[in-house]
């Protein structure tokens, strides 16, 4: 990171229209949770809300358990072999074990997109029904529906003309642009974006960016990164995570503000954390 | 210094050469046994012989109800065991996720694999013929080449499904599809040249296979296309068996090598198939 980088990352952004978190209401409750994979513990005794709008990002260095809470959320991880945990989390109010005996439900509501672009090898067209096939639609609702979501990903105008070409053929910036839209198309009540920039150039990389502060005025977006920049430009509120643990959390404003703790200002400007 | 280079140069090249020399040598093989049944086999080939019965214990006519039946067993046990072969692989991969049974199918399923075919003719005798009565019967003749092109399918199926990267289902899971509907939308297509190459290569084995039919489905002449489950059928291989014992007559001997030839033919038509298809559904997979 070079000098100029750090300074800017240290000076106090304008305060904007950005709610404090306790007067939000929360789209995500955590509470007390571990988590663990076989006996190894990944994370320990975490709380904490997600505001229902906005962009939330967990930031913090490789191996602190950022994904794996995020993974917890939509109940991914449950794939995933001895990977358990405890504690409540809780989504639009309803506990994520209790409340959702059916996990496809849970994760109609609680959409999620990965680090890696992933597209099925199938048209453009199919990759976005992919998610809609149980609500049975007509093939005119469906239609209508998936180009709205496209037109909310911002992808509509590249990918009009070529709804039925295959989908590998898209560049991976678009493609991990129509991940979003598949998404977007259960119009999800909270989006999970897993580093959803790690692995694209920074031209596509911009073009997510605008996009998820777009939908963060109307949905809740919790989305992990490792990069810092990134974080100011898009988080109206930022968790900085240490080693299963959440060392200090608040607005964008606090959180690239000189009144941070020790530690988040040392990740901040030295990208470097010592727990 | 210098010597040294040289020395591992010549290690190199000696290395190098052994290495064609044991492909030279595989070809070799390969190429005579070939050409051997080809140049003997090609005088007896002729549509006639191929859709003419038999006649004076195969001495003279054709292979036409031999064809049928070998046919007619191998293809009714590729359908029994597609669905189980498919079913132990997305049990193995899709619903298993403990590593120590999967480790133990797989294991499992490769030293069922190397048992030698006269066991499960063997078997088939002992259980299906004896114990369960059926009689001679080219039914169990098909069930047991299932059991036996079972491990085939089964492992060619499990690593066509496991060579899915798991982010599809990741993504799949993510969209809120169920897991039939992962299966279904996912697995299934992405795993399907698995399914066809694994089970034409276990078709091209099994057609070639005379000890596992010999004592439960086949009779050795006599035999036309059967009215029933439990009634036997002739197969080229049994045929092939029954005139190489005539062997000093002349035109049994031509006859065998003409029922070898069209055994070596279909063996490779299932075999080219098999790589065919793998590429184009490959293709398809990766493109459609």
């Amino acid at each position: 990171m070079t000098a100029e980088n750090t300074a800017s990352h240290l000076t106090l952004i304008e305060t904007g229209s950005q709610a404090h978190p306790e007067e939000l209401t929360s789209s995500i409750q955590i509470d007390g949770f571990s988590a663990y994979y076989g006996k190894n513990c990944i994370i320990s005794g975490l709380t904490l809300d997600i505001a229902h709008k906005g962009v939330t990002c967990l930031l913090g260095p490789s191996g602190t358990g950022k994904s794996t809470l995020l993974r917890w959320l939509n109940r991914i991880n449950e794939e995933t072999e001895n990977a358990s945990f405890t504690g409540r989390i809780k989504t639009l109010g309803l506990d994520i074990m209790e409340d959702y005996p059916d996990v496809t439900e849970l994760r109609r509501q609680i959409g999620m997109v990965f680090q890696q672009p992933c597209v099925f090898p199938c048209s453009v067209y199919d990759n976005m029904l992919m998610g809609l096939r149980h609500l049975k639609l007509s093939k005119a609702e469906a239609r209508e529906t998936i180009k709205g979501s496209l037109k909310r990903a911002a992808l509509w105008d590249e990918v009009a003309h070529r709804l039925e070409a295959p989908a590998i053929s898209l560049s991976l910036g678009q493609q991990q642009r129509l991940c979003i839209a598949r998404a977007l198309v259960l119009k999800p009540k909270v989006l999970l974006l897993d580093e959803p920039t790690a692995s694209i150039d920074p031209i596509s990389s911009r073009a997510i960016e605008d996009l998820v502060v777009a939908l963060g005025e109307t949905i809740s977006i919790v989305m992990v990164t490792h990069n810092i920049a990134q974080t100011k430009r898009v988080a109206d509120h930022v968790v900085f995570m240490c080693d299963g643990k959440i060392v200090e959390q608040g607005s964008r404003n606090h959180m690239f503000s000189l009144r941070t703790c020790d530690k988040t200002r040392t990740y901040i400007t030295e990208e470097f954390c010592d727990c | 210094m210098f010597r040294a280079v040289n020395k591992r140069h010549f290690a190199e090249k000696c290395f190098a050469l052994t290495t064609r020399l044991s492909l030279l040598l595989c070809a070799a093989v390969l190429l005579f046994l070939l050409g051997s049944i080809l140049f003997q086999g090609i005088g007896a080939m002729s549509l006639e012989f191929l859709f003419t019965p038999a006649r004076e214990f195969g001495k003279s006519g054709g292979i036409f109800y031999q064809l049928f039946g070998s046919l007619l067993i191998v293809l009714i046990g590729a359908l029994l065991v597609l669905p189980l072969a498919f079913g132990t692989a997305l049990f193995r991969n899709a619903y298993n996720s403990n590593s120590v049974i999967a480790r133990v199918m797989d294991q499992s399923l490769y030293a069922l694999n190397a048992i030698p075919s006269v066991t499960y003719g063997i078997f088939g005798l002992i259980f299906f013929v004896n114990f369960l009565g059926a009689g001679i019967s080219w039914f169990v003749g098909s069930v047991i080449l299932a059991i036996m092109m079972l491990p085939t399918v089964t492992l060619s199926t499990s690593q066509a499904m496991a060579a899915i990267p798991k982010i599809y289902n990741e993504n799949a899971a993510a969209l809120g599809l169920a897991k039939k509907d992962i299966i279904r939308r996912v697995t299934l297509p992405q795993s399907f040249h698995g399914v066809v190459t694994g089970l034409l290569i276990s078709l091209a084995r099994a057609i070639g296979e005379t000890a596992p039919i010999m004592f439960i489905a086949t009779a050795f002449s006599g035999v036309k296309v059967p009215n029933s489950l439990v009634e036997p059928v002739s197969t080229l291989p049994t045929h092939i068996l029954e005139l190489a014992q005539q062997s000093t007559d002349p035109q049994a001997l031509q006859n065998a090598w003409g029922a070898s030839l069209t055994l070596i033919l279909l063996a490779a038509i299932f075999s080219g198939l098999a790589l065919f298809l793998r590429r184009r559904l490959n293709r398809e997979g990766r493109s459609s």
